[in-house]
């Protein structure tokens, strides 16, 4: 399991200047985050590549999410060049729906 | 919260994938979802609410062909496991007799009560009468 940057182990800017060799050899081969922090501030964290590009990844939108905002963008572009009026909400058919079918029973 | 999985009504997932109602968090909860390889399980009677829906989107002429095959393609993506069984019609009888507003309402929450899992409505009517009969049933922003 990596470590995240919460439970990374903070060092000062100095010390990672002096120790950069064994803080580089830690974050990829042990797979520790460490913290660096200046005036008692963190400031920065450094994480193996490996593990950056795996958080980079989970950052973006899952590719059905950006087909869904894709979509969105061209209706809504569509929508400004040919106004049609109101739309109908979702939550207030499908009650609808429902009420209706509870009736027919 | 939704280690196990998690039922949606056909609400939740209509909204979310409609080009004018959607918002931002509800792309957040299905980008959750789908990031985290959880999964919906529902009633099979979504298929038909969400058939609906389109047919009637189309006829007001709100949605296009494109919007109505994307949203298709992207549901018929999504993580789903459908459920329509004797356990699942039982409990959602029982649910009804107790004061759920329609039996596909009820079919939502026994589905959700069957695998103890949350259930998340965008109905309010649905979500005021189903949560003293189960606690787990959330409104969206409870689960963000």
């Amino acid at each position: 399991m990596l470590k995240t940057a919460e439970t990374a182990p903070t060092i000062t800017a100095s010390e990672a200047k002096l120790h950069f060799g064994e803080i580089l050899h830690r974050c990829v081969y042990e797979r520790t985050p460490v913290t660096i922090s200046k005036h008692n501030r963190p400031m920065a964290v450094l994480v193996s590549y490996e593990q950056w590009e795996t958080d980079e990844e989970a950052r973006k939108p899952h590719p059905l999410i950006q087909k869904i905002e894709a979509m969105q963008r061209a209706y809504q572009k569509k929508k400004r060049k040919k106004p049609h009026g109101g739309t109908t909400s979702v939550v207030s058919l499908l009650r609808e729906l429902r009420d209706e079918r509870e009736k027919s029973l | 919260m939704m280690s196990e999985g998690v039922c949606l009504d056909a609400n939740v997932v209509l909204t979310a994938l409609s080009p004018d109602e959607c918002t931002e968090e509800k792309l957040r909860l299905f980008d959750d979802i789908l990031h985290s390889r959880n999964i919906l399980w529902m009633p099979a009677l979504v298929n038909f609410e969400v058939g609906l829906v389109l047919a009637k989107k189309r006829k007001l002429h709100e949605w296009g062909e494109t919007e109505l095959s994307i949203i298709l393609e992207v549901f018929f993506k999504l993580p789903l496991i459908l459920v329509w069984n004797k356990e699942l019609i039982l409990k959602a009888l029982g649910f009804q007799q107790q004061g759920i507003p329609s039996f596909y309402d009820a079919c939502y929450l026994a589905m959700a009560a069957l695998k103890q899992i949350p259930l998340i409505t965008e109905d309010q009517e649905l979500y005021k009468r189903g949560k003293r009969l189960y606690p787990q049933i959330l409104t969206l922003h409870e689960t963000l």
